[in-house]
């Protein structure tokens, strides 16, 4: 025997090969087949042409003749069916969450190179095999149990999807997650990232490449490489504060928006993409998010006094605190607080969101409270000032709005403090003032100076 | 006709090609690990690592076979207990392992470590009912390779 020419013409760089077979039909009719769709197709940047066509060929081949284009583009992407044998995408089965479902472990990973979905980088695949939670295997080398031991069962062809692969049929392991288990369960389903899955889950870094996955896709993941899929790399994707995808993006209000398991990320061209997160989030959607009050958001979120957080939206603050929860402060209220210093100034956190209210609105905090309405602009009265006029009805009673910020004065009019003068703190409001004497801690509601 | 490569080599049987190489670390620094695939049909240059873009090639008499091995410290894992090169019996196959299960085919896999290096055998066979001398096609492969153990 000796090594053929022809077999070995294929080696990929930095490979060593030897060959005892005969020369080939079968290898010339993928060369030949290689050569002809060179011709006819431009995703030359993909694809290497030799094998890899004639894979796309065997695996998908009516798509990929006539579709040559787009068949990468098909939005569940090629050997979607049941009948490819690949597994199904995790967040197709466990309501658009691109994480490993409850009772699978990560498994193992391979990469994809070029993927469009990732921006041109690789894009990894990640397995979630089922656990062994019935019994395990004595004895077994496969790394698997028996499927009679598995915590979940072969199923297939989903409805309402186009990402129709198996669930929980293949009995393969690719080895690199937790390998301190020794028993898994077949593949539940599996989840993409373009992070490298030793960032976020148990894995080593022994790289597996599988490059006719790259376009491998579910209705119920992201479809494109986005300003929102770019802020979500820079993040950590799954090992980020934001976790796992939940579903794809949404065009809302003029711009795009994408869920995450703990946050969104907001994105609109000339504005930015933002991500906010936690229990911030959470009061943004609750708002109504980018189509509610406070717009997108202009910032990322930021560390603010206390141990708590705060995020600027367009029209707009959300502010949290562990004591107080998350609350917004929307504008013309917000530049008002922002001007006193926002959570580390006079007023504190804000315990309620920005109401409306007669003629107006107001939004109440720790130390205080900002009154907006048209005719008075936006200004805050403060701690027992705040007290008393709410309990004097506030903006609907007799005082109306503040008309001005709270000032600290001698309580006789003229240009010199007299000896002996009592020090107040003052707001006046549209019908009157309240003023505090600050030894006594007495407010008195007096007619409007001035 | 012999190959070897980083450690591994292979004295192969009549019928069967194979290929080697040396995986491109995933870090910056690290070691890369070894990859072999051996067939009894032409590989082509871009093939899966365990397998895609072969095992659809497989005729009822075919076989495929990868050899990928992992990052050392990973040999101390409970999953890489088996040591020495496994010797595949017909009862070892199944439809069901494979990365993606295809009408026919059958696959094994075992987890093992030799020489201080932990790697999976991957084999894939042509027909699921003709899995006795599959069987004995990779086994005979297996006994004509030997593993090293490198710095």
């Amino acid at each position: 025997m000796s090594t053929t020419a022809q077999a070995l013409s294929a080696l990929a760089p930095g490979e060593v090969g030897a060959s005892t077979l005969p020369p080939s039909l079968s290898q010339r009719a993928v060369d030949s087949v290689t050569g002809w769709l060179a011709r006819r197709t431009s995703r030359r940047g993909f694809l290497v042409r030799a094998g890899m066509v004639g894979t796309a060929l065997a695996v998908d081949p009516t798509g990929y003749v006539l579709r040559p284009g787009t068949a990468y583009a098909a939005v569940c992407g090629p050997g979607s069916g049941a009948s490819s044998g690949w597994t199904v995408f995790c967040a197709t089965i466990h309501n658009g969450v691109n994480a490993c479902p409850p009772g699978s472990i990560a498994a193992g990973w391979w990469k994809a190179d070029g993927a469009s979905l990732c921006g041109g980088k690789a894009r990894y695949i990640i397995d979630c095999n089922a656990s062994c939670s019935r019994c395990t295997t004595p004895g077994a080398r496969a790394g698997i149990c028996s499927s009679s031991c598995w915590s979940c069962s072969c199923q297939s062809g989903l409805p309402g999807t186009c990402d129709q692969r198996k669930v929980c049929c293949n009995a393969f392991r690719y080895g690199q997650c937790n390998q301190d288990v020794r028993q898994v369960g077949g593949v539940h389903c599996r989840v993409v990232s373009c992070t490298p899955p030793w960032r976020f889950e148990e894995c080593s870094t022994a790289p597996a490449t599988d490059n006719r996955t790259v376009d491998h896709n579910s209705d119920k993941l992201p479809q494109r490489y986005t300003a929102i899929t770019a802020r979500y790399i820079a993040l950590g994707e799954n090992g980020s504060e934001l976790g796992a995808s939940v579903y794809g993006e949404v065009a809302v209000a003029g711009g795009t928006a994408q869920r995450y398991q703990r946050g969104r990320i907001s994105s609109k061209p000339g504005v930015g993409t933002w991500e906010t997160l936690g229990a911030v989030s959470s009061r943004y959607v609750a708002t109504g998010a980018e189509g509610g009050p406070l717009g997108f958001p202009i910032a990322a979120p930021s560390a603010a006094a206390r141990g708590g957080r705060a995020q600027r939206f367009q029209r707009g603050r959300i502010s949290w605190h562990a004591a107080t929860g998350a609350f917004e402060v929307r504008a013309p209220l917000a530049a008002a607080y922002e001007q006193l210093g926002a959570e580390g100034g006079a007023l504190g956190y804000p315990v309620s969101g920005t109401v409306a209210v007669a003629g107006g609105s107001a939004g109440s905090f720790q130390s205080g409270r900002i009154s907006w309405s048209a005719a008075t602009g936006a200004h805050a009265t403060r701690g027992e000032i705040a007290r008393r006029y709410v309990q004097l009805g506030g903006e609907a009673g007799p005082l109306g709005f503040p008309v001005a910020g709270e000032r600290t004065e001698d309580d006789t009019p003229g240009p010199w403090r007299r000896p002996g003068a009592v020090r107040v703190r003052r707001s006046d409001f549209q019908r009157g003032s309240l003023v505090l004497d600050e030894r006594t801690g007495v407010v008195e509601q007096r007619p409007r100076s001035g | 006709m012999r190959l070897e490569h980083a450690g591994v080599a292979v004295d192969l049987p009549p019928g069967w090609e194979a290929r080697a190489r040396t995986q491109p670390a995933s870090e910056p620094g690290a070691r890369g690990n070894l990859l072999l695939h051996a067939a009894t049909v032409p590989l082509p240059a871009e093939r899966g690592d365990f397998g895609s873009g072969v095992v659809e090639t497989l005729g009822p008499d075919d076989v495929f076979v990868s050899l990928f091995e992992y990052d050392a410290q990973d040999a101390a894992q409970a999953l890489f207990a088996a040591t020495g090169l496994p010797v595949p019996r017909p009862s070892d196959f199944s439809p069901a392992v494979l990365q993606r299960t295809q009408l026919g085919h059958s696959g094994a896999q075992f987890f093992f470590a030799v020489q201080g290096r932990p790697f999976c055998l991957h084999a894939v066979l042509g027909s699921h009912s003709r899995r006795a001398p599959g069987a004995a096609k990779v086994a005979a492969l297996l006994a004509r390779t030997s593993v090293r153990r490198t710095a």
